[in-house]
């Protein structure tokens, strides 16, 4: 299948970029629209990717000014095939946050306003979401580009860890952080996807293999994953289960030992490798100037530490703590030793089959219901997504139902390496179930 | 975890709370460490650690500088002075 992307001549462009902004009012989309013409197929860009001469900021006030003077790998790649970069989309505080909510603007969900668009990666969902035939360069650490994806009624895809390099991306954390794709079909993703692939030597950790599909049939639902889903999401995701069988697809539900301790190991490894991450942000060589140059270094460092948000000062504490060497092998390490058995688990089962499950264990919910919920809650409404991001296996959201006009999402899972499964699988999807979205920018 | 004890953690993380976000986030870690400590009751007998999610060979970079627009993107990015870039005292 053909993959369109949106294109606009000289004369179409300002008009385009007026709506937009009128929309990015609403929505809090994006944190820069480009204003200049340049010919290319249009695609967005989270802010915690670098693109040459576009700021960059990752939500974050501390990286405030800041100017790359290149282009993020996987950006030079697109725009050496065609591809032009229209904006930077919102994002959650360098990635911390599953509703789009850590940001100065929060970002709102374009079928409703009232409600959360996910996170991190919001902006790039909801850009995809309002524009005709638009791709989002997004980035997943636990979650970042399903959850968005979701609930804004995209496809979002996040390929094995170390295919799509990571240089120029504004690190979260190294062992996570992987660079993935929103787009409104298998067909667009498939294609920018492989524009991205290949070794690159600025990233020591990218990697070049050959990927499979494996042709597989048989979907797993582990019923671990499923025993903190609201029922009434778990009805919607059998009806799934129902179609995708008389599409002619096995399901078989199995059990998966230590997948109940994906959250806190993922948020474990993942604050603290974000606590050393953050700690270049120093005020004085990217984004905010403290200038106050009369200050001995630690005052100077802790002072414009206070540009972090909240949710970013609770990580860089919480992961210099694990980090610390009296508590480091009870956290840190054992951490590590459960990745790996957790991996190895679900290596054996998808050597055969996919796992299937819903994206969220909830309905999308509205801003207010999560302004104020607790870290803990919030952190283990990932236990979908974080199996998955944890083990760097390659996954995909794709809408299947709507709620009282809200989407939801599925997700799949291959192993790694089999990114072109879950291609294959949407595509079919795809021809027996239209995807409704919420605008036609262009 | 004592308030002395999480004082010393801000000091080491090199971060300035206020009274109410100091309250607030010691709660918040001590919430968290309650919940990372399910992980306790995990024995891992391999002693295998996964530091990264696949294998990746162990590469390094050629030892030369081949990326001066590295430097000069510091320059951009920060208060400068003649061939330096400006910081604190250290």
């Amino acid at each position: 299948m053909k993959a369109d992307f949106l294109e606009l001549d000289k004369d179409e462009y300002p008009g385009f970029i007026e709506t937009l902004r009128d929309k990015n009012e609403e929505l809090n989309a994006f944190n820069f629209i480009q204003n200049s013409y340049g010919e290319g197929k249009i695609i967005s860009v989270k802010d915690n990717i670098c693109v040459k001469d576009m700021p960059a900021t990752a939500s974050s006030k501390i990286l405030e000014g800041y100017k790359p003077g290149f282009d993020a790998t996987v950006v030079r790649r697109l725009k050496e095939n065609g591809f032009r970069v229209i904006g930077k989309t919102n994002m959650d505080e360098f990635g911390f946050g599953s509703f789009g909510l850590n940001s100065e603007k929060q970002a709102k969900n374009p079928f409703d306003e009232k409600y959360v668009s996910g996170g991190s990666s919001s902006g790039s969902a909801i850009s995809t979401a309002i524009i005709k035939d638009h791709v989002s360069i997004a980035e997943s650490t636990g979650g970042s580009i399903s959850t968005p994806a979701a609930f804004c009624g995209v496809v979002g895809f996040t390929p094995t860890y170390g295919l799509v390099s990571r240089y120029g991306l504004i690190d979260y954390a190294n062992s996570l952080d992987k660079i993935g794709f929103m787009g409104r079909n298998a067909a667009a993703i498939k294609e920018v996807f492989n524009f991205s692939l290949g070794k690159d030597a600025k990233d020591t950790t990218s990697l070049e293999r050959e990927l499979i599909d494996n042709n597989s049939r048989k979907l797993y639902v582990i019923n671990g994953l499923m025993k903190g889903v609201n029922p009434l999401v778990v009805d919607r995701f059998n009806r799934l289960l129902d179609r995708l069988i008389s599409l002619g697809y096995t399901v078989e539900y199995k059990d998966l030992e230590y997948l109940d301790y994906s959250v806190p190991t993922y948020y474990i490894i993942s604050m603290a490798e974000a606590s050393t991450n953050l700690a270049k942000y120093q005020g004085f060589k990217y984004g905010f100037r403290l200038k106050d140059f009369s200050l001995d270094y630690n005052d100077f460092f802790k002072s414009a530490r206070k540009e972090f948000g909240k949710e970013a000062k609770r990580r860089v504490i919480l992961g210099t703590f694990i980090r610390s060497q009296s508590v480091r092998s009870k956290y840190y390490d054992k951490a590590l030793g459960i990745r790996h058995l957790i991996i190895r688990q679900m290596k054996k089962l998808l050597s055969d089959g996919l796992i299937i499950s819903p994206t969220m264990p909830i309905f999308t919910p509205k801003i207010e219901e999560v302004n104020d919920i607790n870290p803990v809650e919030a952190y283990s409404m990932d236990m979908l997504t974080i199996p998955p991001n944890l083990c760097g296996f390659p996954h995909v959201s794709f809408p299947y139902f709507y709620e009282k006009g809200m989407p939801m999402g599925a997700q799949l899972i291959a192993d790694h390496f089999n990114d072109y499964s879950l291609f294959s699988v949407l595509s079919e999807w795809e021809q027996n179930f239209k995807y409704k979205f919420a605008g036609e920018l262009g | 975890m004592e308030k002395d004890e999480f004082n010393r953690l801000l000091a080491t993380s090199r971060i300035v709370l206020n009274e109410i976000e100091s309250d607030s986030i010691q709660k918040d870690t001590e919430d968290i460490l309650k919940f990372f400590d399910k992980i306790g009751s995990v024995t891992v007998e391999t002693g295998e650690k996964a530091f990264h999610p696949v294998d990746i060979p162990e590469k390094l970079r050629e030892d030369s500088a081949a990326d001066r627009r590295e430097i000069e993107n510091v320059f951009e990015n920060g208060d400068t002075y003649r061939f330096y870039f400006l910081g604190p005292k250290v």
